[in-house]
């Protein structure tokens, strides 16, 4: 296992395999960071059901907007451009998630719950990572994106707790990102995530993380009063 | 290590525009009650992150 730690002048004299992991991981971030205001901007900014929350709205995607300014920073800084993420289309982006649209209060609520909490999970890989540069910029983002989960949580939770039609419209949405999100941890038993963790890059398998999000998730529907999806149906990856 | 052609420069771009995001938001909030704030601050968002989402990284630059 790799333990040193690596600042950019060191990069360079990496591996070719870390920097190409490294190179990898800092794409699809900023893809996935880019991506979830690609879903919603367009119809959540305009119809979110109170001018506060077209505000929340705009300021999230914003959040996002610098989230994956800062992650295209360090690509750009070793070399690697990945300003073309940011006119792909929805789908075409690297992580199936964020390949549809978010045209319901719903969906953007559920999106919050469970879609940034995989991302919650995804930044806590980087911490105290080998590369010192990705290290530094995780505080900002994970308190930002806490702040997301917890407004996406609070208000699935209201959705849910008003009952009948609401409750029923809102279970639908957690049925549809429930998979995507178990999804978004990748495969279990792969190869390329071995190899992050041997260069120090993440610190978990897939496997384990998506037990760890699981187990999360489902305390959380549960005690919603909602009902916790079948894991399996609909699933890319397991 | 050589930089990607334009990564400071976008970088710049992009805090520009979400520091005007921000500013838009902050000033209204305080201000929800006031229509004329408000609809002014969504309709700022509205322009600033729809130029952000079109990407057009070459005009951004120009």
């Amino acid at each position: 296992m790799f333990t040193d730690k690596v600042e950019l002048k060191d990069f360079e004299k990496m591996d070719p395999e870390y920097q190409d992991l490294l190179k990898r991981v800092l794409a699809i971030q900023c893809d996935c960071e880019i991506g979830g205001p690609h879903l919603y901007i367009e119809d959540m900014l305009p119809n979110a059901p109170t001018k506060l929350y077209q505000l929340v709205v705009a300021r999230t995607a914003a959040e996002e907007v610098d989230h994956y300014r800062k992650m295209a920073r360090l690509a750009g800084d070793i070399g690697e451009d990945v300003s073309y993420v940011l006119n792909w289309p929805n789908q075409k982006r690297y992580v199936e998630a964020f390949r549809g649209k978010i045209t319901t209060w719903e969906d953007f609520a559920v999106f919050g719950f469970l879609i940034d909490r995989v991302g919650r999970f995804q930044l806590e890989e980087f911490e105290d990572c080998s590369y010192t540069p990705l290290a530094e910029i995780l505080p900002t983002m994970e308190l930002e994106e806490s702040a997301h989960i917890a407004f996406g949580t609070n208000l699935t939770r209201e959705m849910a707790e008003k009952g009948d039609e609401s409750k029923e419209r809102v279970q639908k949405s957690v049925n549809y990102w429930y998979v995507k999100g178990l999804d978004m941890f990748g495969k279990s038993d792969s190869k390329r995530s071995e190899r992050y963790r041997y260069w120090g890059l993440k610190r978990r398998t897939n496997r384990q993380q998506r037990e760890e999000y699981t187990a999360e998730i489902n305390a959380l529907i549960t005690d919603m009063g909602l009902e916790i999806p079948d894991p399996n149906e609909g699933r890319l990856y397991t | 290590m050589t930089q990607a052609p334009n990564t400071v420069e976008l970088d710049e771009h992009l805090k520009d525009c979400i520091t005007a995001v921000h500013g838009a938001v902050n000033l209204a909030i305080p201000n929800i009650k006031d229509d004329k704030i408000v609809d002014q601050a969504l309709q700022d968002c509205r322009e600033v992150l729809d130029l952000v989402m079109e990407g057009k990284v070459s005009e951004w630059l120009e």
